[in-house]
């Protein structure tokens, strides 16, 4: 199975370093495609099959947490893990959106051994489920 | 919340620039040379309210999108530069608020704003601490509201 990650950010800069970390990772992903907010994200859910989402908190039009909300409410896209990258402060508040349905956090700044000690369990399972 | 001193406001500047960016930084600050800087600045909000100003050259952001991406720092385009140090504000912030709020008073922060300043008045307007990267300098306040 093909792996693809949607890497959701405002910051180009940061779209790009997050999808280098993963690449770096080795978690085996094949396709990276990428959203710079919650709307666009939403829109690029509906055309592309995305086996994994690594979302900002704070964007305009749509923030992650907004966007965590729709996919939940979603029955398609609620199984897809949803993984939040953030330099947020309050752990509490990255605990409430686990709360919410994401699967995981990553604090900024954070390295490509991070990224793979959270994304890799997550695709695995992603591939035993389908 | 923690007093907040020129130390502790360098150290996560410093830890920022890096672990994010891997920037080698130095205490000198010398702003010869520049003649404007980006100016970003970051507002939180909630039990503690406040601003963190971060000003830099463009050239800086230029090394850390460069360094980010891994592209040469020749290519990175304006708005890329503008980006990196809004997210090395971004990540600063977050830093420094874990280290000096508690969990009930944690703020929540806005999305970075980027400006530009004349050099003559941007550090001397905000400055609290002042250190270089890459040759390049850099300063940041942080202030709350009362």
């Amino acid at each position: 199975m093909k792996t693809t990650c949607l890497i959701v950010d405002d910051s180009a800069i940061l779209r790009t370093m997050v999808a280098r970390a993963v690449r770096l990772s080795g978690a085996g992903v094949e396709t990276i495609v990428q959203a710079a907010n919650g709307i666009e994200a939403l829109a690029v859910l509906s055309a592309t099959p995305v086996h994994l989402v690594l979302t900002d908190i704070h964007m305009p039009e749509m923030g992650g947490a907004e966007l965590l909300a729709h996919m939940q409410a979603d029955a398609k896209l609620a199984p897809i893990p949803v993984v939040i990258v953030s330099a947020e402060p309050s752990i509490d508040r990255m605990e409430d959106l686990c709360r919410n349905g994401a699967r995981g956090y990553l604090r900024k700044p954070f390295s490509p051994e991070n990224v793979r000690a959270l994304i890799v369990p997550l695709l695995e399972q992603q591939h035993e489920n389908n | 919340m923690k007093t907040i001193d020129p130390d502790l406001l360098m150290s996560a500047l410093a830890e920022a620039l890096e672990t994010m960016a891997f920037v080698t930084i130095n205490p000198e600050f010398d702003l010869t040379g520049c003649v404007t800087l980006l100016r970003v600045s970051l507002a939180f909000s909630g039990v503690i309210a406040g601003q963190l100003t971060l000003c830099a050259p463009r050239a800086l952001g230029s090394v850390i999108a460069a360094n980010l991406t891994a592209v040469d720092v020749e290519s990175v385009t304006p708005e890329n530069a503008a980006d990196a140090l809004r997210e090395l504000a971004n990540i600063t912030a977050g830093l420094l608020l874990r280290q000096v709020c508690s969990p009930q008073e944690m703020p929540q922060l806005a999305i970075p704003i980027v400006s530009s300043t004349p050099a003559a008045v941007g550090p001397h307007s905000y400055c609290l601490a002042a250190l270089s990267a890459e040759g390049h300098p850099v300063t940041i306040a942080f202030r709350t509201h009362a």
